[in-house]
């Protein structure tokens, strides 16, 4: 291996060290980001605060959560979608904010995601949408969701996205939703809210993930080819929706086709002859559930240069429907298959509203559409 | 792993500008196996050293500080590579000047590997890594580790007798 580092050795960046650490230390906007001053109305709370532990949450319908009310407030009718991935309620075990009160609505879960509604309203005084952004909600407040560390064995790598669903006078309904790469199911989950500036949190709660749905997790074996180098500028331009796999889903099989038209990429080598290669992978897993898309790693590492960009995953109804555009990702992450026991790279998109996977008919990545036939 | 102290800026400027002038080449190697090109892997090696700049990690060793940095690097480069960077590209090497009209056949060879294949052979044959420190740095097992390893050499050797 002395010629690899020997090429390694070669590989050098331009920028001097001398250049980069002046860069870095010299430019206003890189330097160590000043302290706010100010007045906080969260840092006023009194010591006071009102203490309540181990309160259960028990209103509403289905499995101690109003489901129909706060679900469909937020999705409408695909509500219905998440039917059956209620989770157990939660146990509020600290609420201490004596400018908030904060109440969790509901909770949905599937194998890899967790969403929790949360509804925040501003009292004694504070605005959760002070026109002062030192003071305001989102300035002074983080949500976060994690799975709790006795049920975490180390594959349960996360990332949470939290969105604004709804905005009252002077309250707020948020959506907090985590994507994990570890079977979330019988897990126990931590959420909190916490001031900013300081360590603890003002109000927590923990749940289990215990819903009684069966795998709604909607698995798809696959093999797939697709071109995986350019040939000439001709070749770009003129090879669209050439690569058809006739398949058929039932039987692990897929079909690919419509590689939409690209722009020629600025860098691309124009009158070079380069040979075009198709290269075949296995899709371990296309997963769709009510509020994800799962993709193997296979397929991530060996297109994502190819299929464009993974932010841009969408899926299609049977009528032609854009629906279930995605709002977040966590990629990258490998899991422990226990058949196999080897692990397995998958990444998992969040979607921002619920789909029923038995209507979708195809899933779009970038600028590739895998239709589910 | 570092050893962290919170609260406390430990690294002060002379200690930063050692350790850009020690690990710079070796950030921007990683960053490159991840991105191959030259432009993304000086934006990630910016962003892991301002990391560092704006940490409160204190070291114990040089090696302490170089394990850190790795492990930001191969954050930084996946996020980058997942936010914004796929679009259709041909792989050029015009922009990195190499000694030997061979050297850049082996480097249009190991980019052309899966980039999991490719940052196993540069930890452990440029940066000396153990396979088990490899596993750790990546959040994968040592079997896996072995398993891109071969696959890797052997999908290299492929590629260079075509």
């Amino acid at each position: 291996m002395k010629k690899l580092n020997d090429l390694y050795s070669q590989i050098t960046p331009k920028t001097s060290p001398e250049e980069l650490s002046a860069r870095i230390m010299n430019t206003p906007e890189l330097k160590k980001s000043p302290k706010r001053k100010g007045f906080r109305p969260a840092l006023a709370l009194s010591a006071a605060a009102i203490a309540v532990s181990s309160l259960v949450v028990t209103a509403g319908a289905v499995n101690g959560w109003d489901y129909g009310a706060v679900f469909e407030s937020i999705f409408g009718e695909k509500a219905y979608n998440l039917q059956g991935n209620i989770v157990s309620p939660a146990t509020i075990t600290k609420n201490k904010s004596e400018n908030l009160d904060i109440s969790l609505s509901a909770i949905a879960a599937d194998k890899h995601s967790v969403m929790a509604v949360l509804d925040i309203k501003g009292k004694n005084g504070y605005e959760l949408f002070n026109a002062d952004d030192e003071n305001n909600f989102f300035n002074n407040f983080r949500v976060f969701m994690s799975v709790n560390p006795k049920d975490d064995d180390g594959i349960y790598s996360s990332s949470n996205s939290v969105h604004e669903i709804e905005r009252g006078e002077n309250s707020l309904r948020l959506c907090i939703r985590m994507d994990t790469h570890g079977d979330i199911k019988g897990k126990r989950f931590d959420i909190a809210l916490s001031d900013d500036n300081r360590s603890k949190s003002e109000w927590k709660a923990n749940f289990k993930a215990d819903y009684t749905a069966t795998d709604t997790v909607y698995d798809i074996d696959a093999e797939i080819t697709i071109p995986v180098s350019f040939g000439n500028t001709e070749f770009y331009q003129s090879d669209k929706n050439a690569i058809v796999v006739d398949g058929d889903p039932e039987r692990g099989e897929i079909v690919i086709e419509n590689i939409e038209e690209t722009e020629i990429p600025d860098n691309f080598i124009y009158g070079v002859d380069i040979p075009v290669e198709y290269a075949t992978a296995n899709i371990d897993e296309i997963g769709i559930s009510p509020i994800s898309v799962f993709i193997s790693g296979d397929f991530t590492d060996s297109f994502m240069g190819e299929v464009g960009n993974l932010d841009n995953i969408c899926v299609i109804d049977k009528n032609g429907k854009r629906i279930g555009i995605n709002c977040s990702s966590t990629s990258g992450l490998e899991v422990l298959n226990p058949e196999t026991n080897t692990y397995e790279s998958i990444s998992s998109f969040a979607l921002i509203e619920p789909v029923n996977p038995e209507d979708i008919a195809a899933l779009v990545i970038g600028d590739t559409t895998i239709e589910l036939k | 792993m570092p050893k962290k102290t919170k609260g406390l800026i430990k690294i002060n400027t002379v200690e930063f500008t050692e350790y850009v002038t020690k690990f710079q080449p070796n950030i921007f190697r990683l960053a490159y196996s991840y991105v191959k090109n030259t432009a993304d892997a000086e934006d990630i090696t910016q962003e892991v050293f301002l990391r560092l700049y704006r940490s409160s990690e204190t070291f114990i060793s040089d090696e302490n500080a170089k394990a850190w940095l790795i492990k930001v690097t191969i954050n930084t480069s996946k996020n980058y590579l997942l936010s914004f960077y796929r679009k259709h590209k041909v792989a050029l090497t015009e922009d990195i000047a190499l000694n030997d009209e061979k050297d850049y056949a082996l480097l249009e060879a190991l980019n052309r590997l899966n980039k999991n294949y490719r940052v196993v052979i540069y930890l452990h044959y440029y940066e000396g890594y153990p396979v088990s420190e490899i596993a750790s740095m990546l959040g994968i097992s040592e079997n896996n580790v072995k398993q891109r390893l071969k696959r890797g050499r052997d999908k290299l050797r492929t590629y260079l007798t075509d």
